[in-house]
């Protein structure tokens, strides 16, 4: 599992983290949330439910037919005029983007909002060329302006605040700019327009690929989606391999889910569909169609449904230690919930061996996943791929790790052993003990009196109930004469 | 070009190599035509509806009976927008409404609706033709050919959709249904829009920052 | 009738007697309780921590001690439910005997209000608590066993007990088992968020129903010097009339 990105440190990240990145995602979060159940009470319960079930088993279908679907996306999207590239990694993507980009002679890219392209890093690969790359939804407009990655899924630049976002553009635009989002987005728009029209290529991600005409969905708010897939001659298209449908009906019904989920808007303002190369359209359409670490999700039964993600953002939305650590101490492309089940398998549990346990196991975000990925079914899944291995990889925890929850095992599983270790905590508790209370532990126990103390260890029940068995002996009498 | 090959013939590979423990016929795709549960109505309220989900989307709305009423409304348009430059669709309705002969007498310079750049972002107004009608979102289908180019409902500032109640559909599907075999078409539900600083909903982004819809009877 | 006393890791070791005024209270409602010796753990600290091979050797001896009673088993925690019931089963291959064996406990398996509410029919066990009562809705209680009334329904019917109600009272506490020891800022931020909102609520009491949780709340309530009291359903239940 080769991967140049180094391993992710989750505690460390949790440990950095600035109080009004917590409030910032906290305010969004709660925001959405509200909406969200408006507009699903607004639905009808049961509707939203039914809804969630055919996306799930459709996707579960499309998925676990991959292959044919794969095929007819290439045929429809050819026939229509359309260039198919397919690029097994990060790597294979970016050259061929490249290709195209040296191909055409392209000085200047404007690119839509891509969760792929922050996975390839395109926009490294195209400055190292002296291709000058624009990012255009506005909340990846500041985050790329500020050199930082975005934080949220949906909502890049959540964890700016508006006077954040004006001392940027006073400082990188040399605008004179108060803090008012109106303002300040009128000069993206101004900026921006600029850039549209001089672009020599467009670079999109996906949000869907219908595979019964071979169409792109992107479902946008700001309109650059369309912009930079129209206005420039070139449009490259990077699809992760996951993203397709069948056919329009399973895309209207991943429609229906997605906004309310996301934001809880019924819809986004604009949903472009595009087939291949069309009427007053770009000269040439490129679809690049990503591997990069996704068949080997789909290859283990277990983690399968990873893949069913719309990237709606409900999850981490509604995720509690999401909301007290923010995105970026997820350390990659993905946050949140679905980051801590997806960035283990696409760069390896060597790289994010840590997130999988970057949950409570609570449970919160499964109920809210549009699409029913069972969340917490996955983190447990790959808990054991971390700490014992599987089919997928090897352990990556330390062979002391797994002798120590042997004989842990052994110790807790033998009762007699059992009870004498937790007789043996009884007596070694003493000297810590205040009364009710441990309010210090040995490391790495202090983990947890740092924050609350423990309870004394007690014992009295076996006790208390052989005594009452033996003190109801009249009891027993009773019982034998019936 | 072989590269390419290698790199499809090795997704491929993964792909069917890692699905080999699904039995077939298992997972079969669900009933999706479950999900189409709203039901259609009457015409007025599937109107009255639609209206009422545009202004919430941000955008205006509101019914046109007739020329008498189609030439104060525009007229109003052009001067409380100060609309000095204009793009329409050559769309049948636009040419039934005469529609640019109203916004000459209101010395509206009109352009040619085409070019994927400077002209359409130089007008402030583009003038386009309803496919369809979702009322339940406040949804307009507009479907992308010569008489009405993409580029018209979104590069200037001002987008008015004009629509016959006969557009009216009952839910997505049949949206995608008429318009699914297209090479390009858009669904717009109100302005351009964003929320990406602190929360605060911000309309026209890079689209349209004024979004109308008249539905012309 | 007669039920076996699941009595939990930490519910011995650290709740003892919470466990008792649940035999109390059973008892009380004329339900005869057996307590089958050779339980230790059901394996879940292991499993969830990733250490499955482990987890499932612990459910192996687990299944040992309870196959041969009679009757529903109940426990004072929805986690430690929640994991017999659901995982159980999903250790062993479908047609082997220990399946049969999981599974078959499995569906003896039960969470205390569960078993009152939905087995014996009771909501009301006759108990008087006349104080300002709110409750936190254990994850795995309610997402994890869909137990989302039975608690409420139970204290509701307590004699002058005043119900209050808990702002995201479904909002995890931050206990989440080795989590509160791996991550222990972030815990430790979840479970200040959980107590900010339970001092808020302005109660005397808050009812944690579940071992975990429980100790996670009351060491937080502790340590913050707080006059709420965090009490096991179970307490309330059972004596009816101490604070």
């Amino acid at each position: 599992m080769k991967s140049a990105h180094p391993r992710i440190d989750f505690r460390a990240n949790t440990r950095s983290v600035p109080p009004k990145i917590a409030a910032a995602t906290q305010k969004n979060a709660q925001t959405a949330l509200r909406k969200r159940a408006e507009v699903v009470a607004a639905m009808g319960e049961e509707n939203w439910q039914s809804l969630r079930a055919i996306a799930h088993d459709m996707r579960m279908h499309t998925i676990t037919h991959l292959d044919r679907y794969l095929a007819l996306v290439e045929e429809k999207v050819k026939a229509a005029g359309g260039i198919v590239h397919w690029a097994r990694d990060a790597e294979e993507a970016n050259r061929i983007v490249l290709e195209i980009a040296r191909r055409r002679n392209v000085k200047k890219v404007v690119k839509a909002k891509s969760m792929v392209s922050e996975e390839l890093e395109i926009n490294h690969a195209l400055e190292k060329e002296g291709i000058r790359v624009f990012e255009t939804d506005l909340g990846e407009y500041i985050v790329q302006m500020a050199g930082q990655r975005p934080s949220h899924v949906t909502n890049p630049a959540l964890h700016m605040t508006k006077e954040d976002i004006a001392e940027l553009f006073r400082e990188k635009l040399h605008v004179d700019v108060q803090p008012d989002p109106k303002m300040l987005t009128e000069i993206a728009r101004e900026r921006l327009r600029a850039e549209f029209l001089a672009a020599d290529m467009g670079i999109s991600g996906g949000n869907f690929l219908v595979a019964e005409t071979g169409t792109l969905v992107l479902v946008t708010n700001e309109g650059n989606g369309r912009m930079c897939t129209s206005l420039p001659p070139v449009h490259v298209a990077i699809v992760g391999i996951e993203k397709i449908v069948p056919d329009w009906e399973s895309a209207a019904v991943l429609l229906k889910l997605l906004a309310r989920s996301a934001t809880g808007a019924k819809i986004t303002a604009y949903n472009t569909f595009i087939t291949g190369r069309w009427e007053g359209g770009p000269e040439e359409f490129h679809l690049v169609l990503l591997d990069n670490g996704r068949t080997r999700v789909l290859a283990d039964e277990a983690t399968r449904e990873t893949l069913f993600c719309i990237r709606c953002g409900a999850c981490m939305n509604i995720c509690p230690v999401f909301n007290h650590v923010g995105g970026h101490a997820y350390g990659a492309t993905y946050p949140g919930p679905i980051g801590a089940i997806l960035t283990p398998q696409l760069l390896g549990t060597g790289v994010g061996g840590a997130l999988p346990f970057a949950s409570t196991l609570c449970g919160a975000c499964s109920e809210a996943c549009p699409v029913k990925i069972p969340i917490p079914d996955i983190l447990l899944h790959l808990r054991r791929r971390v700490l014992e291995g599987d089919r997928i990889e090897g352990p990556v925890g330390p062979a002391w790790m797994r002798v120590a929850a042997k004989t842990m095992r052994f110790v807790l599983g033998t009762k007699t052993l059992y009870l004498l270790g937790a007789r043996l905590n009884r007596v070694l508790q003493t000297p810590l003990r205040r009364g009710d209370w441990i309010p210090w532990m040995p490391p790495p126990l202090s983990r947890w009196t740092m924050a609350r103390p423990f309870p004394a260890f007690r014992g009295d029940f076996r006790k208390w109930w052989r005594n009452r068995a033996a003190g109801d002996s009249s009891l027993q009498e009773k019982k034998h004469e019936r | 070009m072989s590269d390419k090959r290698t790199d499809r013939e090795i997704i491929f590979k993964r792909v069917s190599e890692g699905l080999a423990d699904v039995a077939p016929r298992s997972f079969p795709m669900p009933d999706t035509g479950k999900a189409f549960f709203r039901p259609g109505g009457d015409r007025e309220k599937e109107v009255d509806l639609l209206l009422a989900e545009v202004v919430k989307t941000g955008g205006a709305a509101r019914r046109i009976r007739g020329r008498g009423e189609l030439v104060p409304a525009l007229a109003e348009l052009v001067k409380q927008e100060q609309v000095k430059k204009a793009a329409v669709s050559g769309c049948g309705m636009i040419g039934d409404l005469q529609v640019c002969g109203i916004l000459g007498g209101l010395n509206v310079e009109l352009r040619q609706a085409e070019g994927r750049g400077h002209n359409l972002s130089e007008c402030d107004l583009g003038i386009v033709v309803a496919d369809a009608l979702l009322p339940e979102t406040g949804t307009v289908v507009l479907r992308t050919g010569r008489e009405q180019p993409q580029a018209l409902s979104l590069l200037p500032r001002i987008c008015l959709v004009l629509a016959a109640p006969s557009a009216l559909r009952r839910d997505l599907h049949e949206a995608f249904a008429l318009a699914g075999g297209d090479r390009h078409f858009v669904l717009v539900s109100g302005p351009s829009r964003t929320a990406d600083i602190e929360k605060i909903l911000t309309l026209g982004v890079h689209g349209p920052k004024l979004f109308s819809l008249w539905v012309c009877e | 009738m007669k039920a076996q006393l699941f009595v939990t890791c930490l519910g011995e070791n650290l709740l003892p007697d919470v466990l008792q005024k649940m035999v109390l209270l059973l008892e009380r409602l004329g339900v005869r309780c057996g307590f089958p010796e050779n339980q230790t753990c059901c394996g879940q600290p292991f499993f969830n921590s990733g250490f499955q091979s482990q987890g499932k050797e612990m459910a192996l001896r687990w299944i040992d001690a309870f196959a041969d009673t009679e009757g529903p088993i109940v426990a004072p925690s929805g986690s430690c439910v929640e994991f017999v019931k659901h995982r159980y089963p999903l250790m062993f291959d479908t047609e082997s005997a220990e399946h049969r064996r999981a599974a078959a406990v499995a569906a003896r398996v039960m969470e205390l209000s569960q078993f009152l509410v939905n087995v014996l029919k009771v909501t009301d066990v006759g108990a008087v608590f006349p104080h300002r009562v709110t409750c936190h809705y254990p994850c795995h209680l309610t997402r994890g066993l869909g137990v989302r009334s039975e608690p409420e329904q139970l204290l509701r019917a307590v004699k002058d007990l005043q119900w209050v109600p808990l702002n995201d009272a479904d909002t995890c506490c931050g206990f989440g088992g080795i989590f509160s020891v791996i991550y222990p800022e972030v815990s430790k931020k979840m479970m200040e968020a959980k107590l900010r909102n339970v001092e808020a609520a302005g109660s005397e009491v808050v009812v944690v129903s579940e071992p975990g949780c429980l100790i996670n709340i009351r060491g937080g309530l502790k340590k913050m010097n707080s006059k709420v009291k965090a009490m096991h359903l179970i307490e309330i239940l059972a004596e009816g009339g101490k604070a």
